[in-house]
Order: structure tokens, then C-alpha cells, then sequence
């Protein structure tokens, strides 16, 4: 079974404190949808749970199945199954997405004789162009073209958790469908765990963490949990009615500082 | 006490018009004197470590011994270039220590009418305060040249080889080339190839599309078991003569303890391109200067250079283009990694006469901080005295970018991977510009020993 669990998170950016208690956890199979608004840590809470240098933990645990994540570098993180789906995924010129992704195979030990098959049926999943594979990492893609390629890579590197980080942004509605329809399955597939240590961990469906400003997500990707984030603290948890609740009156209610909360641990 | 004398260059064979030449050019050189940092072409360069007194040039042919042993590894060397590495030369001249030891030329080439061996003539010297050039010109015991008769089109690759013994030996190589109206020619021209063959540490080639053929790995290699300090003070001219094409590329891997000085002369005329490059790898301190004139209306002058340097090396470039005919164009990207206590320079100056109108000229110089003790400098300069022209300049001096390790080790690419990864990107843009594409395995070979790294089977 994939378990994340998140427990007292603080973390700094660049001497700012960003994240002040984050509690939270999400399980294979599950959505758990982070709803915030501007300034409320959600890229922030990504980019730590990712290990990027330049933020800095300073309480609290992050545990994959057990594994404290929080004092590996963030090649070990993901090869551990964490994923990071970026919000603004950058060009590296000169550097080959299917160079990239071969590196990744095999630095965990798979063959990447199978590598170029699963892209192009992850292309035509996602409804990306196949020429564009071939191409440096982002290399003059559209800002849906990048969408499209990040779920492609999640879905080539099967991640036991994949963060993602405003997945929704700069979408239409037509690359929104396709890209939650491909990581909706992936939270049904069950995909035995892939460690660099070796260990072994039943397989399980892909657990979401899914970062956004708006519910327009939630259409396509149904989410098990909907919890908000107010000035780098989960104020409150719920169903999906609470992303209407959000879509209709918007944070306001949780947006003074003396009102917020103890990060709420989800039971089950 | 210098024994770059007259008396010495005497002692060097050659027809009486050679030796006239080099009894001047040693006269020429104790009058002018040797360069000092003060000098703006020489800022930066460490050219007050150098003293010519610690330094003999090799007035005899190298031992028969090592001659042999040089000949028949570069027969076997030719062999293996022609079946894999340049598998369409057309021509080889290997030289140690700047003396002629093989040569080889297709029937194709001869019968075309080339000439490729010891130099007949040579171009005139102009030093352009480069006193280094008048040593070559007084001490180079067996000038080469290429000759490309007018018209005649030239497929494969002329391969010229220097390699360099003995210790504390200074060598004048010095190469022309020559190309008739309306003809074309690539040429390979290595600097330091190691072509005792030695043994290289295996290589896993990566999956670019065109790797290098196993046997390049003894070759390109750079030599540490010879630990023998050399200088070398290589000179090409290139001449390309009215809608002539000529693509140049000097590979230049020699052992870390080396000197290099280096000079490229080049004149382009009407309607003709001359693109050249260098992949600068070896040396302690290694510099290369070129000048470039385009002479003739429409006149093409591109450069792609690549280079990187790492524990205590210097490379620098020199770069001086003048367009000096109207509709004439230039495109330069010099691309350097430099890493540990490396340092680079890179000064150009594109100047733009008053004749050239129409003028297009773009110089770019990127170089990529590997470490944080690396050091790089970079000069471009313009001087325009013609409004009608297009003109640009660029350059750059950075570590690798955060964000792009972060998204390749999120991938889970381990940090030295990822690095590779990016370094190989950084340099695609420069390798698929490399004028003589033969040399592109190579470089990437050469470029990965420098970041090793091999992958998990």
C-alpha cells in the first residue's frame, strides 16, 4: 500500500517562512486536492515535498511508506516514486526527453529497450503530437504541449505518488480532459512499486496530490479529499462539496491570519 | 641564453628560399621581442610565466627509432581513420614534432590535382603583433600546404596530424591552405593526436546516434604517459580563393603540461565561404588567435568553436574579423565549459570597414561554470565605421541553471548525470555547427572522458 504522510511541515523560502504546520496524507488510489489561494505556500508545499534546494525544512516529517524523505536529495525522492508534475515545466536546451527518461530508467535499474513503445502510446493517450517526443526536454512546446508531456512522463515513469503543481494551468478544456482521464487511470492501475533500494512494496494505484487555485480540475479528476491551504496551514478538510463551497465564496472565509487553525490530520 | 638563433634556424633544411625567409623572420623576431600582458592582446594570458630560454626547437628530425615506430603507427593509424572515424579521406599528412613523416594521397585528389605535402610556396607573414608567428615562420623545419586547383570539388577529408616527443622541445608547425577559385575541401587538422595508440580507459558510449568507433578512444585520448613538457606554435593561413568553399577544423587534445600558441591567418575572397572551427581541449595553457579578412564582395567567414577546460588549464581565443568587402557576413559562437581552477578567455573584436556595406555579424561567446573556482572572461567587441550593416554580439558566463538540475533529478537522474546531461546539451548547439562533421564523435568522446561518468548496464 502507498501511504504519504505529510506531519508538521515548516519550511522557509529564502529566510521566508512559507509552510508553518502542514499536516496532511494520501493513500494509492487516492485524489487529494491542496486548494489555496495566491500566496497560501501550494507551490511552495510541491517544491519541498520535492526536495528543491533553496527551501528549507525546518520541522516536521514527510514519510513514503515509512521512508523519512526529508533528508534525501530529490533524485532519491523520486526514485523513491515521488513525482513532480510542474506548473511552468522549463526548456534544457540540448537535452533529449527521451535522453532525459532513459537516464531515469536507468539509474533505477529498468531496460530502456521498452521506453520509445510506452512513450507513443502515452503520446496518443494524452493526445500529443509523437514528433514532439524526439525533441529537447520543453523544447518549443506550448504551454499544453507541456502539459501533455508531463503526464506522459508520469506516466512512463510510474510514480507511486505524483505531486501535481497547477496541472490545470494554461490548459484548454480539451488537454484538461485528457491529461486528468490519463492520471484518473493511473490512480486505478496497479502497478507493483519500483525502488532503487530494492525493497519491495505491493502494488498499488497512483496517489495524487493534486495543487490548484481553482475546482475546474475536479471535472475530470474526482477527488477523495479536498483540503484548503491558508498562509502554509490546512485550515480545513472535506469532500468535493467543499471545492464548490471555495468556487462559490472563494478563501475569503479563512483569510485572516488570527483565524487560522492546527493542521487537521485526516483520519482513515 | 635563447637558442632560437639564426645560427639554429640555418641548420634546418629547405630550399635556400625558405632558409632566406628564415634567417629574416629570426631578426624580425629578436627586434620585436617577446609579447608582455601589458599588450591588450595578451591581457588575461599568463604570458609572463613563459620564458623561450626553457625551451629548444627541435632542429633534427626525430630519432629514426621513434620515426619508425611514429610511421608505422600512423600506417596502422590510417587504416583504422579510413574505415571508421573519416572513412572518406582523401588525403593524410602525419608529422612529429613538426617534421613530415607520412603522407598519403587518394588517386582522386591526384588526380585533381592537388597538392598536399611540403610547402612550394608560402603566403607572406603578417604577424599582426603576433611575434609567435615569426618564430614559426624562422623555426617550422617542414612547412605543409594543401592546394586545391580552381574548380575542383573535393568530397572527403584531408586529415593532418601532429604529434609531439622529446622533452622540453618547442615545434613550429605550420600549415596552408589553398583553395582555387571555385573549388572545395574539408580539412581535419589535429593538434597533439596521440598516435602512439596508446591505451585508453574504456568507454561506454551513450546512445547519441553517432558514436565513435572503439579504436578512436586509443587515438583521441589524452596522453598523460608522456610527461614531457612541450611548446607548439602552430600557424595555418587559409586562403580561399572567388566562390571557393573550404570547411576547417583543428582538433586540438594535447597533454595537460602543454604550451600552445596558436595562429590562424585566413583570407576569404568574393562569394566564397570559409567555415572553421576548433575544439580546444588539451594544454596547460593553450591559445589560439585568428584573423580573418573578407576581402571580396559577398564573402562568408563562420566560426563554431567549442572548448573545455578543467584542473588548472587555460584556454583562450583570440578572435579578430574584419569585414572589409561590402555584403559580407559572419556568424561566430565560441561555446566553453571550464571547471576545478580552469580559466577561459575569449576576447573578439568584429571589425566592420568603411567599404562594407551590407555587413551582417553575429558573435556569440557562452561559457558554463562547472566549478566555483572556474574563471572565465569574455571581450566582445564591434568597431563599425559603416551604417548600412547588421550587427550583434552576445555573451555569457554562468553556472549550470538550478532549475534545469531540479527537473532532470526529479526525473530521478542522479546529480552527475544530470550534469552530463546538460553539459552534452550545452555543447549540441556548438557540435552541429563543428565544421567538419567527422569530428563530432570525437569531440563527444573527448568531451565525455572529461566528464566521466558511465552508465549503468
Amino acid at each position: 500500500m502507498t501511504h504519504l504522510i505529510v506531519e508538521d511541515l515548516w519550511a522557509e523560502a529564502s529566510g521566508t517562512e512559507v509552510l508553518r504546520g502542514v499536516t496532511l496524507e494520501v493513500k494509492g488510489g487516492q485524489v487529494h486536492a491542496v486548494m489555496g489561494p495566491n500566496g497560501s505556500g501550494k507551490s511552495t508545499l510541491a517544491h519541498v515535498l520535492m526536495g528543491r534546494p533553496n527551501y528549507e525544512v525546518t520541522r516536521g516529517s514527510i514519510t513514503l511508506d515509512g521512508q523519512n524523505l526529508a533528508g534525501m536529495s530529490t533524485y532519491e525522492r523520486a526514485q523513491a516514486g515521488l513525482f513532480l508534475g510542474m506548473q511552468a515545466p522549463i526548456e534544457i536546451p540540448g537535452v533529449k526527453l527521451t535522453d532525459m527518461l532513459a537516464a531515469s530508467y536507468q539509474a533505477t535499474g529498468r531496460d530502456t529497450e521498452a521506453l520509445m513503445s510506452d512513450l507513443l502510446t502515452e503520446a496518443e493517450l494524452v493526445e500529443l503530437d509523437a514528433s514532439l517526443l524526439k525533441r529537447d526536454v520543453n523544447g518549443d512546446l506550448s504551454g499544453g504541449e507541456k502539459k501533455r508531456s508531463e503526464a506522459v512522463q508520469l506516466a512512463v515513469l510510474q510514480p507511486r505518488v505524483a505531486v501535481l503543481d497547477e496541472v490545470d494551468s494554461g490548459l484548454d478544456v480539451d488537454a484538461l480532459r485528457s491529461i486528468s482521464k490519463r492520471i484518473e487511470r493511473a490512480t486505478q492501475e496497479q502497478v507493483p512499486a519500483r525502488q532503487s533500494n530494492g525493497a519491495q512494496t505491493p502494488a498499488d494505484g497512483l496517489a495524487v496530490l493534486a495543487i490548484t487555485h481553482y475546482s475546474r480540475l475536479f471535472a475530470e479528476l474526482k477527488p477523495d479529499i479536498v483540503s484548503v491551504l491558508v498562509m502554509g496551514r490546512i485550515v480545513t478538510s472535506g469532500g468535493l462539496e467543499l471545492a464548490h463551497q471555495i468556487e462559490a465564496n472563494g478563501f475569503e472565509q479563512w483569510d485572516t491570519p488570527d483565524e487560522v487553525g492546527v493542521g487537521i490530520r485526516l483520519g482513515g | 641564453m635563447s637558442l632560437f638563433t639564426s645560427q639554429a634556424a640555418t641548420e634546418l633544411p629547405g630550399p635556400d628560399w625558405l632558409k632566406e625567409r628564415r634567417v629574416l623572420a629570426v631578426k624580425s623576431f629578436l627586434e620585436v621581442g617577446m609579447p608582455t600582458p601589458e599588450a591588450e592582446e595578451w591581457r588575461y594570458s599568463p604570458i609572463a610565466d613563459f620564458s623561450l630560454d626553457s625551451w629548444q626547437p627541435a632542429l633534427t628530425k626525430p630519432a629514426a627509432t621513434a620515426t619508425e615506430t611514429a610511421t608505422s603507427t600512423a600506417t596502422a593509424a590510417t587504416s583504422e581513420f579510413l574505415s571508421e572515424v573519416v572513412p572518406d579521406m582523401v588525403g593524410l599528412a602525419v608529422c612529429l614534432n613538426g617534421w613530415l613523416v607520412y603522407s598519403w594521397l587518394s588517386q582522386e585528389a591526384e588526380a585533381a590535382g592537388v597538392r598536399f605535402g611540403l610547402a612550394q610556396e608560402l603566403p607572406p607573414m603578417e604577424t599582426n603583433g603576433d611575434m609567435f608567428r615569426l618564430l614559426t615562420e624562422a623555426f617550422a623545419p617542414e612547412p605543409l600546404e594543401l592546394v586545391v586547383p580552381a574548380g575542383q570539388v573535393l568530397d572527403g577529408v584531408f586529415v593532418v596530424a601532429h604529434d609531439f616527443t622529446g622533452s622540453n622541445t618547442a615545434t613550429f608547425p605550420w600549415l596552408t591552405v589553398n583553395l582555387g577559385e571555385n573549388s572545395e575541401a574539408k580539412v581535419l587538422d589535429f593538434t597533439g593526436l596521440d598516435i602512439a595508440g596508446q591505451e585508453a580507459p574504456a568507454l561506454v558510449s551513450d546512445q547519441q546516434a553517432n558514436p565513435a568507433p572503439a579504436s578512436a578512444s586509443a587515438v583521441i585520448s589524452t596522453s598523460t604517459s608522456d610527461p614531457d613538457p612541450v611548446f607548439t606554435a602552430p600557424l595555418v593561413n587559409l586562403s580561399v580563393g572567388k566562390a571557393a568553399r573550404l570547411k576547417y577544423l583543428n582538433f586540438q587534445n594535447l597533454p595537460q603540461q602543454a604550451w600552445q600558441i596558436a595562429s590562424q591567418v585566413a583570407e576569404v575572397e568574393s562569394q566564397a565561404t570559409l567555415v572553421s572551427s576548433t575544439v580546444a581541449l588539451g594544454g596547460s595553457y593553450a591559445r589560439q588567435r585568428t584573423d580573418t579578412r573578407l576581402i571580396g564582395r559577398g564573402a562568408t567567414g563562420n566560426i563554431a568553436t567549442l572548448s573545455f577546460a578543467d584542473n588548472t588549464q587555460t584556454i583562450d581565443f583570440r578572435t579578430f574579423h574584419s569585414h572589409i568587402a561590402q555584403d559580407t557576413s559572419s556568424q561566430l559562437l565560441f561555446k566553453g565549459a571550464i571547471d576545478d581552477e580552469a580559466r577561459s578567455i575569449y576576447t573578439g573584436l568584429i571589425r566592420v570597414g568603411a567599404q562594407a556595406r551590407g555587413t551582417n555579424a553575429f558573435q556569440t561567446n557562452r561559457n558554463l561554470k562547472l566549478s566555483a573556482d572556474a574563471w572565465a572572461e569574455s571581450v566582445p567587441n564591434l568597431e563599425i565605421e559603416n551604417n548600412d550593416v547588421v550587427c550583434s554580439h552576445a555573451s555569457t558566463v554562468g553556472p549550470v541553471e538550478e532549475e534545469q538540475m531540479f527537473y532532470l533529478e526529479s526525473r530521478g537522474v542522479p546529480p552527475d548525470v544530470a550534469e552530463r546531461l546538460i553539459v552534452d546539451g550545452f555543447f549540441d548547439e556548438v557540435l552541429r555547427k563543428l565544421s567538419v562533421p567527422e569530428a563530432v564523435p570525437l569531440a563527444r568522446l573527448a568531451l565525455h572522458e572529461k566528464l566521466p561518468y558511465e552508465f549503468e548496464d
